[in-house]
């Protein structure tokens, strides 16, 4: 499946805070999306899924459209979302949170067995604390059931919004696996993350986004290898100095308006 | 003694009804973070809804209980529809509250045109309509009562606890983004918590009836004890809606049995109060939604 | 709610302030009826009627309108008042205070003649002191008010109803009574009028419990009056409550006489009730309720005749509670007019003060200067209900 978004604009009130998104993403690719956080990660995966409902342009899967549509209608037609922070039933079981999804929306009991067995099969810990509150489990875990619980339904595009925030090196490094087994098995992935070098390292593409727009998109290989983008958001300078950096490069009538976003921030 | 149980028997009674107003608020706020202050209101058009049906068709009462839930789970479901669905998507909570306020108004002002301003009732729905138990005289008509309250609180514990449709409401209460994300349309969720809290409501206004009469106006005492019984026990708990409700309905009984009746309303007020201090989300409810 | 004159404002309980605020913010639109025209000629004297013709004191408010209407159409016919014909000019309070003062302004603007109304205590306090100094002069069709200066009450006291009712007991030899009322303005004054009558006629108030209006139920309360044993209850409150207490007595099985007040005095209401209705209960009432006991050579027996034949013929129904005030509030002013030297509001005071020994269909009327209301304890009698009806039992 196919995910492409053309021309995406999102605002909250009346501040602008994507403006002319472009980006596609295949089955089997990872799309790094990379940027400072407050840059617009999260609303562009919210307007995706239909979370947040300002957005105008398009967004298709597959080329039929889905920008506009509800949430849980996006959900049935195959894409999952990962919330940043989460976002678990604390107060259900970790079976619970698996299977809550699957009720009532035309899955046999078979099959809501099976698909729950093979995320067990994928996070072993989330089948030994099955029976336990979603609230009382670690960070790791959590972030664990909460790619499980978006998994459960076999989606065929997945979005990751900072799977890794606040998690051990160790568990970062099981979690981007993970992306990467999905991958192969065909599911098309875009994974918002801080930790850039680390997403790149998993990814097919990675796309840079700077106060609400795109500013760099190429293969992750080269996005690692670029001196400039390893210096401002590998870790090198501060966020400003990259911003700079970065809109050199673009034409100048587009430089002032990042520039202004760019101080706001 | 003797007279301490029957005040305590009575209080039950209409504690009962309370609760079944409060459990319905309490539903309601889970699914949406709406405070239907209207939901008492519901109690008595149902009420005189089924004084009417009773007279027009002589229905038994236990057709007469399922007739008014049946109309009042669609009456619940038009009312979210038209009125509280397009509102939450441009109102704030605040704002809300008032449309709800509106809706209560909106039924006292129904009420009054269609039913005028005569007080109504029906007859006991069991001869006869009191019996000496112990040497405590009942009203038969309680029992129907706790038999309404003691069915919806075992109908909401098996449907929330034991079915899928609970766990997808439960899981929309706690966060109903969340759930959207996971394929759950959480405009039908909500509206399934507004049609089984007409329900409820439906079949407390049919059993209460016989005890007492009821107009236009007793609409807001019944919105503002309900409400005061979901407080009390913490708005989105079930258990603490139905505490709340059996509690307040116990107090303002024992306190009007010894005190002046104005006295006896202060004191019931003061109990929510000091409960309020001691447990600002209520008996049963968690201080972060609170804090939301 | 059934809320005849007695019942003033229900009271919202006091647990809701706020939300009461709310309610009183999104309280129904505006909307006048005014019925009649003004008219440039003076001939015409012009009552301003204002009564509730909408909302909870409606039940009241359309019968007053109705009595004031007959009983100008009753003067009319006789030639009107020195050859001036009567017009009632009607205005709607919508059974809310402002609103009663709203129109009351409007009649003003108008000059009327005079005002009759409005029907329930709340809404005559509102008006009371914008003509009570001034004029013109005000025939407040509720009976709870202190009339004086420009502004008179209608029918009987609550301490005339409650001695009545107290020296009625007496003489069957009742001595031990329990008062319950409702906490409302009508009913604390009722339970205290009561109370005071008992110790003037020598019974014995055995307890004296209250419950709020908006009580779903009172058999706590009936309890705890029924551990004092008394031989007799007193229920004061007017409609619902009264309802909600009968159902009590009832499921209690308790079998004593029970008194209530006049403001219950309607057959739509009795008619709710009957179920209910305690084997004996008496209501103390205006003689428009037991005149057909009286003497057919008594001066007001034509009177009530006239009155209840023409209302019943108009109506079909017998008449309640409420058109009896009404009627009478037009025939007292007209009388008042008739020997006033002019129609300044001056004047028709000091003539309606003078007005000694008229019969109206409530009473026969004895006002002063310091007396508004011209009716006592001996224009009220004992009714019985039953089946709907009143039936004397005597005085």
């Amino acid at each position: 499946m196919t995910l492409r978004v053309e021309n995406l604009t999102a605002r909250y009130g009346s501040t602008t805070v994507l403006r002319d998104v472009n980006l596609e993403v295949r089955a089997g690719q990872v799309l790094a999306l990379i940027g400072a956080n407050g840059v617009g990660k999260s609303t562009l995966l919210n307007s995706i899924a239909g979370l947040h409902r300002t957005a105008s342009g398009a967004v298709t899967l597959d080329g039929s459209s889905i920008l506009g549509k509800p949430a849980h209608r996006i959900a049935g037609s195959g894409l999952a979302l990962v919330p940043e922070g989460r976002h678990l039933f604390g107060e259900l079981t970790v079976l619970e949170n698996l299977t809550m999804g699957m009720h009532g929306m035309g899955y046999s009991r078979a099959t809501t067995q099976e698909q729950t067995s093979a995320v067990f099969a994928m996070f072993p810990i989330l089948a030994e604390f099955s029976a336990r509150r979603a609230g009382l489990l670690s960070g790791g875990q959590q972030q664990m059931l909460a790619i499980g619980r978006a998994l459960v339904r076999r989606p065929k595009v997945l979005l990751l919004d900072e799977p890794s925030l606040g998690l051990a090196p160790l568990l970062v490094q099981q979690i981007l696996g993970t992306v990467q087994t999905l991958a192969s098995d065909d599911v098309a992935v875009i994974l918002a993350e801080q930790n850039a070098a680390a997403a790149l390292r998993v990814a097919d593409r990675g796309v840079i986004l700077d106060s609400g727009r795109v500013v760099r998109e190429d293969r992750a290989g080269a996005l690692l290898e670029d001196e400039l983008v390893s210096q401002h958001y590998l870790g090198g300078a501060s966020g400003a100095e990259a911003t700079g950096a970065l809109l050199a490069e673009l034409p100048p009538e587009l430089r002032t308006r990042s520039l202004r976003s760019g101080r706001e921030r | 003694m003797t007279g301490l149980a029957q005040t305590l028997v009575g209080g039950l009674a209409v504690g009962s009804v309370y609760a079944l107003i409060a459990l319905g608020m309490s539903l309601i706020y889970s699914m949406s973070r709406v405070i239907n202050l209207a939901q008492g209101a519901f109690v008595v058009l149902a009420a005189l809804t089924a004084v009417s049906l009773k007279n027009a068709l002589g229905v038994n009462p236990v057709l007469l209980l399922i007739m008014t839930a049946i109309i009042f789970a669609v009456v619940l479901a038009v009312v979210d529809q038209v009125v509280i669905r397009p509102a939450t998507k441009r109102a704030t909570p605040e704002r809300m509250l008032l449309i709800t306020v509106g809706l209560l108004q909106a039924v006292g002002g129904f009420l009054l045109i269609v039913y005028g301003n005569l007080p109504y009732t029906l007859k006991a729905f069991s001869q006869p309509s009191s019996v000496t138990l112990l040497g405590v005289r009942v009203a038969t008509q309680d029992f129907w009562i706790f038999g309404v309250l003691l069915l919806s609180v075992l109908a909401l514990w098996f449907l929330l606890q034991r079915t899928g449709l609970g766990l997808t409401m439960r899981a929309t209460a706690q966060d109903p983004r969340a759930a959207a994300l996971m394929g759950v349309n959480v405009d039908r969720v909500r509206l399934m918590a507004f049609s089984m809290a007409g329900a409820m409501a439906a079949m407390a206004g049919a059993a209460i009836v016989p005890l007492t009469f009821l107009q236009y106006d007793t609409v807001v005492p019944y919105a503002v004890n309900g409400f005061i019984a979901a407080v009390i026990g913490g708005l989105g708990s079930a258990t603490g809606a139905l505490a709340g409700g059996l509690l307040l309905g116990v107090l303002e009984g024992v306190f009007s049995r010894y005190t002046p009746a104005s006295t006896a309303e202060v004191l019931a007020i003061g109990v929510l109060i000091v409960v309020l201090l001691v447990r600002p989300a209520g008996l049963r409810g968690k201080v972060e939604e609170v804090r939301r | 709610m059934y809320r005849p004159r007695r019942h003033l404002t229900r009271k919202a309980p006091t647990t809701v302030g706020a939300l009461a605020v709310l309610m009183l913010a999104s309280a129904c639109g505006s909307q006048t009826t005014s019925g009649g025209s003004g008219g440039g000629d003076s001939s015409p004297y012009t009552f301003g009627v204002v009564t509730s013709q909408t909302g909870g004191a409606s039940q009241l408010g359309v019968g007053e309108l109705r009595g004031a209407q007959l009983a100008a159409d009753f003067v009319n016919g006789k030639g009107g008042v020195n050859g001036h014909k009567i017009q009632i000019e009607s205005a709607d309070d919508q059974s809310q205070p402002n609103q009663a003062l709203q129109q009351t302004r409007n009649l003003i603007a108008k000059k009327v003649t005079a005002l009759v109304g409005p029907s329930v205590v709340a809404n005559c306090n509102a008006i009371a002191p914008f003509v009570k100094d001034n004029g013109p002069v005000d025939y407040c069709l509720s009976p709870g008010i202190d009339a004086s200066g420009f502004v008179w009450s209608a029918s009987a006291k609550t301490d005339a109803l409650a001695e009545e009712t107290m020296s009625y007991w007496k003489n069957k030899g009742i001595t031990r009574v329990a008062i319950i009322n409702t906490t409302d303005a009508s009913g604390t004054d009722g339970g205290r009028a009561a109370n005071e009558a008992a110790q003037k006629a020598g019974v014995t108030v055995t307890a004296q419990v209250t419950y709020e209006p908006a009580a779903v139920s009172a058999t706590a309360q009936l309890q705890q009056a029924m551990a004092s044993n008394p031989q007799a209850l007193v229920v004061w409150s007017t409609g619902t409550p009264v309802g909600v207490a009968l159902k009590g007595i009832q499921q209690l099985g308790i079998d004593l006489p029970v008194m209530t007040t006049d403001g219950n005095l309607a057959g739509a209401f009795l008619e709710r009730i009957a179920d209910y209705t305690p084997k004996t209960l008496l209501i103390p009432a205006t003689r428009d309720f037991w005149w057909e006991t009286l003497p057919k050579t008594d001066p007001a027996y034509d009177l009530e005749q006239q009155y209840h034949d023409a209302y019943q013929q108009k109506y079909n129904e017998a008449p309640d509670f409420g058109p009896g005030v009404g009627y009478d509030a037009v025939l007292v002013l007209a009388e008042a007019l008739k020997h006033a030297k002019s129609t300044s509001a001056a004047d028709i005071r000091t003539a309606m003060e003078s007005i000694d020994g008229f019969p109206g269909v409530v009473g026969t009327y004895h006002m002063s200067p310091d007396d508004h209301r011209g009716l006592t304890v001996d224009d009220v009698a004992m009714v019985q209900a039953e089946n709907g009806k009143f039936t004397y039992v005597g005085k």
